[in-house]
């Protein structure tokens, strides 16, 4: 596998670091006037989505990360695993395990394409897109005639999320919603 | 499409920048600082353990681009040129990034007879000049010792701590920052856990124009070394404005016999660091001993433009940096 110096160390490049695929956010080279110098890199490890600060010595090594994101469809879950399927025309299909559809999980509906990031070829984050349009199974009944502004009440839907909607939605209808804030956007016709 | 032919300095800075040359060219002609040129190439690079010489041929024998004009200049001096300056670029090998570039301009003068306080007060009253025709006003500028900075940080006196308890409070202080120090058990690392606590931890903070001056005797390079309440400290200063190190000044070393000792001790670092020797440069030597008392500073213009423009890449404030070259 390739490696990576500091000096080609740039946003977006991914790269290994203790054993964990990183994805590089920011590099600052730091030389004190008389001294060694260092750069300061900020890396989002892509399992966990939490974001590291290193340092390493200038011109030091990283392992290049073997990571490709790719557009997936989702297809089912057997309980264990979520299974994606390609959309390159390949039909080929890999198993997810829990960690890497966590942000994902309440937004998974079926046949809706996903961004995976895949690690040595699997699985191992699974974004959703910015807007899903879902269907409500569960909410009290809606007000007649409130279709302004006013309160609002929780509504489940299809893929077990629940969302805060306006008080005339009702059971059946589509909704759009913001996955980054997991808020209610407006109602889909059908 | 590919933009990169262009340069990263537009024409307002462009005008900037010659108008900086102008201040600090006014500034020495109206104090008798004679503006000389030394050669940017030389038979002998420099010696300290954290700069990387860039090295060029003539076809048949090594040269290196100077890493700063001090050795020619200092030669100057001891030939009797009396008061000097020069801004010239300089070139520092692996130095690349928001405010670093392999080439840069320096501006570094010399003052036979002043005394490093003295000096400090002319670099202010440059620094000065060019704030008020930037439009800032600072007021006084402060001065603080590096170590009473250091220990006010961190609790701990950095001429008196151990490399092991360094090596303890930077690990504790910034974890995951300290893997790239090699303890090689000598003061080259000593100064490793020292900067990197001071460049992470104390220069940050140092917002408003400040002189830092009696530096670790291990990081004295070419300057002398004096006692100061019973411990050795460097002759040296630095000016840091908005965190960033804009100058450095030296009470000049004399000591042909010290300086010799010190390039020795510098190569035997290099040596274990796998690092190219740099043979001492005679010439220098035999000019010490001529050399008056003196005072030396440099100044990296770069980043005084990129900071009273308030740029935030060096490549805004340069023709063409190393991403243009």
């Amino acid at each position: 596998m390739a490696s990576y110096s500091t000096n080609e160390f740039k946003s977006g490049l991914k790269v290994m670091l203790e054993g964990e695929p990183c994805s590089i956010l920011e590099n600052e080279f730091v030389k004190p006037g008389k001294g060694q110098a260092f750069n300061r890199v900020k890396l989002r490890n892509l399992k966990t989505g939490r974001v590291w600060e290193r340092t390493f010595k200038s011109g030091e090594s990283l392992e290049a990360a073997d990571v490709l994101e790719t557009e997936m469809e989702y297809m089912y879950t057997d309980g264990e695993y979520w299974h994606f399927m390609k959309t390159d025309g390949s039909f080929e299909q890999m198993p997810a395990d829990e960690s890497a559809v966590a942000s994902a999980r309440q937004w998974l509906k079926e046949q809706e394409k996903f961004m995976v990031t895949l690690w040595n070829d699997s699985p191992i984050n699974v974004d959703p897109p910015n807007f899903v349009e879902l269907e409500v199974v569960e909410t009290d009944p809606g007000l007649k005639g409130d279709t302004a502004q006013g309160g609002t009440k929780p509504a489940t839907l299809t893929t077990g999320a629940v969302v805060k909607v306006p008080l005339f939605i009702n059971i059946g209808e589509v909704i759009r919603v913001d996955t980054r804030t997991g808020e209610y956007q407006n109602r889909v016709k059908s | 499409m590919n933009n990169d032919w262009k340069p990263g300095a537009s024409s307002d800075v462009l005008h900037h920048r010659a108008q900086l040359l102008r201040i600090m060219r006014d500034f020495f002609a109206g104090r008798s600082v004679l503006e000389v040129s030394t050669p940017v190439l030389g038979r002998h690079g420099a010696s300290d353990l954290h700069l990387v010489n860039v090295v060029v041929t003539d076809g048949s024998s090594r040269l290196y681009l100077q890493t700063s004009p001090e050795y020619a200049m200092k030669r100057l001096v001891a030939a009797g040129s009396g008061p000097i300056f020069q801004i010239c670029p300089a070139f520092r090998g692996r130095e690349s990034g928001r405010r670093h570039n392999l080439e840069f301009t320096m501006l570094e003068w010399y003052r036979p007879g002043y005394r490093l306080e003295e000096l400090a007060l002319e670099l202010t009253d440059l620094l000065d000049a060019v704030f008020e025709a930037f439009g800032f006003n600072h007021g006084t500028v402060a001065r603080a010792s590096y170590r009473a900075l250091f220990e006010s940080r961190f609790g701990v006196n950095p001429h008196q701590a151990s490399a092991v308890q360094l090596k303890e409070l930077a690990e504790s202080e910034f974890p995951g920052h300290t893997a790239h120090i090699i303890d090689y058990g000598d003061m080259g690392s000593v100064n490793d856990y020292l900067d990197l606590l001071f460049s992470m931890g104390v220069e940050p903070g140092l917002v408003d124009p400040v002189v830092v001056f009696d530096y670790p005797a291990s990081q004295a390079a070419l300057a002398t070394i004096a006692d100061v309440g019973g411990e050795p400290v460097a002759r040296r200063f630095e000016f840091v404005w908005q965190g960033v190190e804009l100058a450095n000044g030296y009470d000049e070393l004399r000591d042909a016999g010290e300086l010799s000792k010190r390039f020795v001790a510098n190569n035997e670092g290099r040596k274990t660091r796998g690092m190219p020797i740099i043979e001492a440069d005679t010439r220098l030597l035999a000019a010490l001993d001529a050399l008056p008392a003196c005072a030396g500073v440099a100044v990296g213009v770069d980043r005084l433009l990129m900071l009273v423009l308030g740029k935030d890449t060096i490549d805004e404030v340069l023709s063409f940096s190393d991403q243009r070259i």
